[in-house]
């Protein structure tokens, strides 16, 4: 077999090394335009620089705000319960999740006690549900919330176009994938968040003392008339 | 907030803000159009047309370089969309590798791979060229096209799969 990745990074590279400043045809946006360059002064350009440098500043100052470690040391404030998904913020649009939709190909029986969610307990274990696979794994405590680890999960494919299903796929895998997730308790709300992307849970009870057994590799059909034998595991880096 | 302040940002001086992500992302975008559409000249009209059309709507993006790689990766989709139905109804020749492919390219594995990566269906080579040139991991890719990480995995299975298949199959001819 053979290994075809190499050959096509290599060969991808190597075109893409073909264009370089020198050899584009246009390399300048107005040549388009039909209408000259408009050189803003230097100091039109020096004060976008600052507003950005203050956006990012005060972005970086809320993200800090909102990652604050919880109050009253040892038990973090959202380990021990189960959390539902509220709403997912961060990936192009603002995804409400009341109830959680049921793809097709589930049984809805089965899919209505099985909102989006993330339960943590006091063993280290987390284990949830993103609306079409259930996962498990361990967590571990950082300072802004948790790091997810040897996360597992079943394998269902979904091919099919709900926005809700679709991002609240994203942001679970995001958030397994993370090994530092803020995370924010507020009375009955959880928030955790991964760069830009930020999740709002509702505490829905206490966390199963026990957890469910996790299989690593569970592939249990498809939803949607997809057809996925992909890794179970949350997607990773490259 | 931020999204505020950078539409404001933006508004006070478009031309200023468009003109430095042209400056930093515009030979980038343009290699990575290359391999979605094959020839210099489009890919650099399909980027052009991406930051033209940032300049008049004013935009907005957080994140400018994963703004840009979806706006690519979509006109893109839509210009190879054009050039199927402009083949149905005009005979022409294959588009084969460009002429700079063949001065660069001299390993004939490479071009093959090339070639058969033309040949795979639109979102798989979408999937093909974001993971192994820009090398984002699945979640991203799949965000960045608007599709479920499984969708992705499955793509990219299929297409390291006809790859594999084009190579072998020219090897054992």
């Amino acid at each position: 077999m053979t290994d075809i990745e190499p050959i096509l990074r290599a060969a991808l590279d190597d075109r893409a090394r073909t264009v370089t400043s020198e050899t584009l045809l246009r390399p300048h946006l107005d040549s388009r335009r039909g209408r000259s360059a408009r050189w803003l002064p230097a100091a039109a350009t020096a004060a976008v620089v600052v507003t950005i440098a203050v956006v990012v500043a005060l972005f970086a100052q809320s993200d800090r705000t909102a990652r604050q470690p919880p109050a009253g040391g040892g038990n973090p404030g959202f380990v021990g319960y189960t959390w539902t998904v509220a709403n997912v913020r961060g990936l192009g649009h603002v995804v409400n999740v009341t109830p959680t939709p049921v793809p097709t190909g589930i049984d809805p029986g089965f899919a209505q006690s099985r909102d989006a969610s993330i339960a943590f307990d006091n063993a280290g274990n987390l284990y949830g549900w993103d609306s079409v696979n259930g996962f498990s794994g361990t967590y571990k405590l950082t300072n802004d919330g948790f790091g997810a680890r040897k996360v597992a999960s079943t394998a269902v494919g979904y091919a099919g176009t709900d926005q809700t299903i679709i991002t609240l796929q994203l942001a679970f895998a995001r958030i397994l994938a993370g090994s530092d997730v803020g995370a924010a308790v507020d009375g009955q709300t959880l928030t955790l968040s991964s760069g830009p992307l930020n999740i709002t849970f509702h505490r829905a009870g206490a966390a199963p003392s026990r957890t469910p057994t996790p299989s690593a590799t569970v592939d249990v059909g498809s939803t949607d008339s997809a057809v996925y034998s992909g890794a179970a595991s949350a997607p990773s880096g490259p | 907030m931020h999204a505020l302040r950078t539409i404001q940002a933006v508004k006070h001086a478009p031309d200023t803000a468009v003109a430095r992500l042209f400056d930093t992302h515009y030979v980038a975008l343009v290699r990575l159009a290359l391999h979605l559409v094959d020839d210099q000249g489009s890919a650099e009209d399909l980027v052009q047309d991406v930051f033209l059309a940032m300049q008049r709507r004013g935009e907005p993006p957080d994140d400018p370089r994963r703004y840009l790689q979806r706006a690519v990766v979509n006109r893109a989709r839509s210009m190879l969309r054009r050039r199927r139905v402009a083949r149905a109804f005009v005979p022409q020749r294959e588009v084969h590798a460009a002429a700079a492919d063949e001065q660069t390219l001299r390993d004939d594995r490479r071009r093959i791979v090339l070639a058969a990566l033309r040949k795979l269906p639109t979102r798989q080579r979408e999937v093909a060229v974001l993971r192994f040139y820009e090398d984002l991991d699945n979640t991203t890719i799949a965000e960045l096209l608007g599709i479920s990480p499984s969708a992705v995995s499955t793509a990219l299975s299929r297409a390291l799969a006809a790859l594999t298949t084009s190579i072998e199959g020219t090897r054992n001819d």
